[in-house]
């Protein structure tokens, strides 16, 4: 009865065992399978990333802009001349001095009164 | 027969015949099975390899100048083909071809023919699903220049992952990536199994250029503006930043990324070589900067045989006038006065007859072989830059080295090259007189055309007659036309290179190419938004172009 139950309990572990060991394979092989559908799908979404990211420089092309800004906006290279520098205005006016703020000026007036 | 004896003989009966079966078994999975282990290995196991994209190509400011992306080549295999035209008429939709173009790619003389190249990944997937036998997919990679043919001469060229020329041969090591190995088994539909991959593949970082984009696009459209205007046969733009060296926009006319002109072309630049005389003269202290030279009134033999003609006769000129005037009598004179010793010595101490050593092929270094045995002849000739070869980037060098201080910078093409100061070329206070000769002669020299308002400019025109290939003789009509500087004069932030070959309207420096430094340096203001400078430092900034004869802009 002992040794039947003891012959019983290590067919059934290695019934088990070898359950275990399939399953394990089986998992594997699905493991495999989902790694590859994954990798796949990776390149093709790398693949659209790459296009799109061509199709952007392409777009945003030094070339392409001009073209687009000629054709569609009429626009043109600013002339130097008309170009004006709001934070720092030409030189020649900073040197000037009439730009001089108005209270300097009524403290130079003082001054020259007063001597 | 007992019962129990007869279970065990029916038992013995069903079970004889596995008997064999176990002893089979053994066999394969016991004795033969390693041999059994590699056959089936072979049968069900793939070992691919990943693709690993050549690294993309940026500018200074991260945009994509070069980009690899994986395309997909269709090709058949004849012997698994039945009715070609059925899979020409299946193929036909999603190729968007003709059945017939396909069908006559299908004749080819090859077992595998390719049926398309370059094939997107939705497309590729399209064909696959379609599952028809004998029709066959292989990965590669395509390069593509987004900004089509921009920088195409700096660029190069790349195919199957190799560099051809430009930057993608010359940094082919740099750009080229591993691919990564993987292992994988087949089920009986074919599907992949994944099993194991090797990690020493890696894609390489993008390579940043010091080229700018939007700078080189300047330069370019510059160029071409030129080339319908004056109707060059080629032409030259370099932009150079003087504190680093590194080169922000190399443009060329016509452009091809199979040729860099700029690098591999020699010419005779003219007067824009009188500046090593000049240098020269001023260092060794042989001439004061108020010393007035006699100019022979325009013609001057230097020899009985030989004589120098200047196009604007002078009598007395001091160096600075005849940087202005463009003299090639002045400055033979002062070249005499230099010795060829010295001379020698201050143009290899500016570079040239040396490869500059930017990293991009077939660089020449220039020449002039035969130097040691020429008398004086060739020593003036050369002082107002004939006789001697030259590249335009080492003329822009040269330039650089006065923007930069005196202090000759390797030029440099990509980011990740540390600046490097090749060598002091002269003492400060040389350098700061010849800055102030260069804006003398964009002030009231033969540079006018090249002034901004509002800016000083420091520059200097070259005009040279070009060698006819046939005669080997100098062309009576066709010129090569330069202009070089840099701005501001005070704080250059740029030095800037144009030389014109054989332009057909104006053919001076001053008149052909000046206009165009002016045009450059006016929209590379405008980009950077540089601000006026103080009026004290332009003494002359608005003076009129129309007082500057025709003649004298040499």
């Amino acid at each position: 009865m002992n040794k039947k139950f003891i012959s019983g309990k290590l067919l059934f572990l290695a019934a088990l065992g070898i359950l275990l060991i399939a399953w394990e394979r089986i998992e594997a092989t699905e493991l495999g399978y989902r790694v590859e559908e994954g990798r796949k799908s990776l390149e093709a979404l790398e693949s659209q990333a790459s296009i799109l990211e061509k199709n952007l420089e392409t777009a945003s092309s030094p070339e392409t802009l001009s073209r687009l800004a000629g054709e569609k906006l009429q626009m043109i290279p600013a002339p130097l001349k008309s170009i004006k520098f709001m934070d720092s205005p030409p030189p020649q006016e900073v040197a000037s001095f009439q730009n001089f703020p108005s209270h300097f000026w009524r403290k130079l007036k003082f001054w020259r009164r007063s001597t | 027969m007992p019962t129990k004896k007869r279970i065990s003989l029916v038992s013995l009966f069903f079970l004889f015949p596995v008997i064999p079966l176990i002893l089979r078994l053994l066999d394969l999975q016991v004795r033969d099975h390693a041999n059994l282990s590699i056959k089936a290995n072979k049968e069900f196991s793939r070992t691919l390899w990943e693709i690993s994209p050549r690294a993309d190509i940026t500018d200074r400011n991260g945009d994509i100048l070069a980009q690899s992306l994986p395309v997909w080549r269709l090709f058949a295999d004849k012997k698994m083909i039945q009715n070609p035209n059925f899979v020409a008429q299946k193929l036909a939709r999603l190729l968007k071809m003709s059945p017939l173009e396909i069908s006559r790619r299908y004749q080819s003389r090859k077992r595998f023919p390719v049926l398309a190249d370059s094939l997107s990944y939705d497309q590729a997937e399209a064909i696959e699903k379609l599952k028809i036998g004998g029709l066959g997919l292989s990965l590669r990679e395509r390069r593509f220049y987004p900004n089509g043919s921009l920088a195409s001469n700096v660029l190069g060229k790349a195919s199957d992952g190799q560099g051809l020329s430009g930057v993608e041969l010359s940094w082919n090591k740099r750009l080229t990536g591993k691919p990564r190995r993987l292992r994988v088994i087949r089920d009986g539909s074919g599907k992949m199994i994944y099993l194991n991959a090797d990690n020493s593949g890696f894609t390489p970082k993008p390579l940043p250029l010091t080229i700018d984009r939007d700078i080189q696009y300047i330069a370019e459209e510059a160029l071409d503006s030129a080339a319908k205007t004056l109707s060059i046969k080629s032409g030259t733009v370099l932009i150079e930043d003087p504190q680093t060296g590194q080169i922000l926009a190399m443009a060329s006319y016509p452009r091809t990324p199979l040729k860099n002109p700029a690098i591999q072309d020699t010419y005779e630049p003219g007067s824009v070589m009188k500046i090593v005389t000049a240098t020269a003269a001023l260092e060794n202290k042989v001439v004061s900067t108020a010393e007035q030279i006699f100019c022979e009134n325009g013609s001057f033999a230097i020899t009985p045989r030989v004589t120098i003609h200047d196009d604007e006769p002078s009598q007395y000129l001091t160096l600075s006038g005849i940087l202005e005037r463009s003299s090639n009598i002045g400055i033979s004179k002062v070249v005499l006065r230099v010795g060829k010793p010295a001379f020698y010595r201050m143009l290899r101490a500016y570079g040239f007859l040396n490869k500059t050593g930017i990293r991009l092929p077939g660089e020449a270094a220039g020449d002039w072989k035969t130097f040691n045995k020429r008398g004086e002849i060739s020593l003036t000739s050369a002082s107002y830059g004939y006789g001697v070869a030259v590249t335009p980037l080492q003329v822009l060098a040269a330039y650089n080295t006065v923007a930069a201080g005196g202090i000759l910078r390797q030029p440099l093409i990509s980011i990740e090259e540390s600046p490097d100061k090749i060598r002091k070329v002269a003492s400060s206070s040389t350098i700061e007189t010849l800055t102030q000769f260069l804006e003398n002669v964009v002030e009231k020299g033969t540079g006018a055309l090249a002034q901004i308002p509002g800016y000083s400019v420091a520059g200097k025109t070259g005009t040279s007659h070009e060698i006819n290939p046939k005669t080997k003789k100098y062309s009576r009509t066709k010129y090569n036309a330069s202009f070089v500087g840099f701005l501001p004069a005070n704080h250059p932030l740029w030095s800037i290179l144009v030389v014109l070959n054989g332009p057909k309207k104006y053919y001076y420096g001053g008149q052909a190419s000046a206009p165009v430094f002016s045009e450059i340096a006016r929209r590379l203001i405008a980009l950077k938004g540089l601000p006026p400078e103080p009026s004290s430092t332009i003494q002359n900034a608005n003076l009129s172009k129309n007082i500057v004869p025709a003649a004298s802009f040499r």
